[in-house]
């Protein structure tokens, strides 16, 4: 299995896919923009919220600069307290050990909040693939479940489909024989509780991700807005909870700077509706709570980027903000970039995560360098120094078409002299005459884009014919 | 009320949840029968209460709820071997849960429970209504404070949730659904006893 799932289509198709789907263009546009707003409103009227995000992003840099010890920290605190932890190295590592512990607890039904990490290790198809019933609970992910799909937003999975789409994929998937199904925003939500709710009732084990690990207590924090985390961390008898090593931080002090940050920057609330604080199985005196705690901790790439150029990378909290500014992501969605991890951040993670051989296109074609996830990123990620940097990487190993870097090298060198470039427009004038603006670096980049022509006069040449004029 | 009573009230209104202020120990009656006028169904009869010990003494419960067609279950009353699984098929089926709180906090509108032997968290989860008990002087100024307080209690609680307004989604055409795995309808009663 590879270490971060791809798909593989070409980015072309991807693209034109994404630019040809008409519900996309819609639905993207509208979420994301509603989601920025939000951010910026939201800090605007907080200024605590800026404060604590400051304090935060030091000491996230200093827990990821730590990370071995801290870790160590947090396995000896979460077996202190009852609880098991498994290092993983791999995808393969971490279905291995969830189906270990299913099959000493003869769990049949899975229930799961979302997480970018399972989604990176295809959890569900290697519990599938053993005969597990596997649920996604939160309403986008639940969608994109039974639509066979990726999530296409860090933080609305399904941003890509309209009311009418999910209508009928209900209809298709899991409503009952003659049972309606509404069009209605309000009644499919409804018609998911009431599905969703027999799986939680049922199920044996409970899956979560983690947004924050604390090293002081071995405490994983789990945030969500629907309060499915909740139920998942309530009410099966086994309980697990798979982060990567990067959600490490030092101590409550820490937590209580950073815990704020992914709502307000991912869709502009002080604190998501519900926050699940989990420090170990269910204590003998409660009566709710796992029988078991089990906290696998995944590499799978990351201890490579730890202390290397980008190891500011590992700061990312997975809000989704640098997604909601980008005008490529904005235009093309999660799916466009082949990958779990999208937007910004996923076009920096996945070279690092899954290999320029799979992902190396991502920082040359699907940025504009427009530096607005720069501004956007709560952690001060410098997302478009890393996605130039990665740019480097990919041209010193020749990965472009050799067609591409030959044009680009005469381009280079006709532009480096004032004679080169005026040649060049006389030869542009000569070109579009010639009507080939299909051809070479122009092809593709017209498909979507109107370019002007070149005037037949350029404004040196004016002015070199009136100065004559005027001097004569 | 209290500066960081009216703060919370706010805020906690803001994310959409309701706010009952009880302005003399003598007015919980009147407040009480307000709240749960507008939360009990009759169709899902059974209120849950979860009295951790901290509740208002002496309220009529049973007469209460049984003005609006709801029948009330005092957990504590529930014994036996069986009382986890009675306690969890009368919550699944529940109109209405009712807990008191660990603390809250004003400035995100904050309710935090702890898991106990005499709390639930499922009373405030599964119900499509979710009634809290709150002390003005439970309410904290900021959530930081309410953390600083799950930390220094030296023993940690195994699970701790933070409540801050209803259930919500956005995953259908970003269009804002109020209720979805949690309780769509939440409420605090707030005051002093």
């Amino acid at each position: 299995m590879e270490h971060l799932p791809q798909d593989p289509r070409p980015w072309p198709v991807r693209r034109d896919t994404a630019l040809q789907d008409t519900v996309l263009q819609t639905t993207l546009t509208h979420v994301t923009h509603r989601l920025n707003n939000a951010r910026i409103a939201a800090y605007r009227h907080y200024p605590s919220g800026e404060a604590a995000r400051i304090r935060a992003i030091a000491r996230k840099r200093e827990a990821i600069q730590d990370w071995s010890v801290l870790l160590d920290r947090a396995e000896e605190e979460i077996t202190a307290h009852g609880g098991h932890v498994k290092r993983a190295a791999t995808p393969e590592a971490v279905g291995a050990y969830v189906l270990e512990i299913a099959r000493q607890h003869s769990v049949k039904r899975v229930i799961k909040s979302k997480s970018m990490v399972t989604e990176e290790v295809q959890l569900n198809a290697q519990l599938e693939a053993a005969g597990l019933d596997v649920r996604e609970t939160d309403l986008g992910e639940y969608i994109i479940q039974l639509a066979h799909e990726k999530p296409s937003h860090i933080l609305a999975p399904a941003a890509h489909k309209n009311r009418q789409q999910i209508q009928r994929l209900f209809v298709d998937t899991v409503a009952d024989a003659g049972e309606e199904v509404s069009e209605d925003i309000q009644e499919l939500t409804r018609f998911a509780r009431n599905k969703l709710r027999q799986d939680f009732l049922s199920a044996d084990m409970g899956i979560t991700g983690g947004n924050f690990l604390v090293a002081e207590t071995g405490t994983v924090v789990v945030i969500t807005n629907e309060g499915n985390a909740d139920m998942v961390t309530t009410m099966p008898r086994v309980l697990v909870s798979i982060i990567g090593i990067e959600k490490i931080v030092q101590d409550w002090d820490a937590l209580e700077d950073i815990i704020q940050q992914p709502a307000l920057s991912g869709v502009g609330q002080r604190l998501s509706s519900y926050t699940t604080i989990i420090s170990g199985p269910r204590a003998r005196e409660s009566w709710e709570g796992p029988d078991e705690w089990h906290v696998v901790l995944l590499d799978n790439g990351r201890r490579k980027i730890h202390g290397g150029p980008y190891q500011d990378v590992l700061s990312c909290i997975r809000c989704g903000a640098c997604l909601n500014v980008c005008p490529v992501f904005q235009q093309v969605g999660g799916h466009g970039y082949g990958s779990v991890y999208s937007g910004p951040i996923g076009t920096v993670l996945s070279p690092l995560l899954g290999g320029m051989d799979a992902f190396g296109e991502l920082p040359s074609h699907l940025c504009t360098m427009c530096y607005a996830c720069q501004e956007a990123c709560p952690m001060d990620i410098p997302l478009p120094h890393e996605i130039i940097s990665l740019r480097e990487t990919a041209v010193s190993e020749r990965r472009e078409p050799a067609a591409v870097r030959t044009q680009y090298r005469l381009w280079g060198q006709a532009w480096s002299t004032a004679t080169g470039y005026r040649r060049s427009v006389t030869a542009a004038r000569l070109a579009q005459r010639l009507a080939i603006r299909r051809v070479g670096l122009a092809a593709g980049w017209l498909h979507t884009r109107t370019m002007p022509f070149v005037s037949s006069v350029t404004f040196l040449e004016d002015w070199a014919k009136k100065h004559r004029r005027g001097s004569s | 009320m209290t500066d960081n009573s009216s703060a919370f009230s706010t805020q906690w209104q803001s994310l959409g949840g309701q706010v009952y202020p009880v302005a003399t120990p003598n007015d919980w009656l009147t407040s009480l029968r307000a709240v749960l006028s507008t939360m009990i169904d009759p169709t899902s009869p059974a209120v849950v209460g979860f009295d951790n010990g901290q509740w208002p003494p002496g309220l009529p419960w049973d007469a209460i709820c049984e003005e609006f067609g709801g029948v009330f279950y005092d957990m504590n009353n529930l014994y036996g071997e069986s009382h986890t699984k009675a306690v969890r098929e009368l919550v699944t089926q529940a109109g209405v849960g009712i807990t008191g709180a660990a603390w809250a906090a004003a400035d995100t509108g904050t309710v935090a429970l702890y898991a106990t032997a005499r709390t639930s968290l499922s009373a405030s989860l599964l119900p499509p209504s979710h009634l809290i008990l709150l002390k003005q002087s439970q309410i904290y100024e900021t959530v930081t404070q309410g953390l600083k307080a799950v930390h220094a209690s030296g023993s940690l609680p195994h699970l701790v949730k933070l409540i801050s307004g209803p259930s919500m989604t956005a995953d259908i055409e970003g269009q804002l659904v109020i209720g979805v795995h949690g309780p769509g309808h939440v409420a605090c009663l707030i005051g002093d006893w």
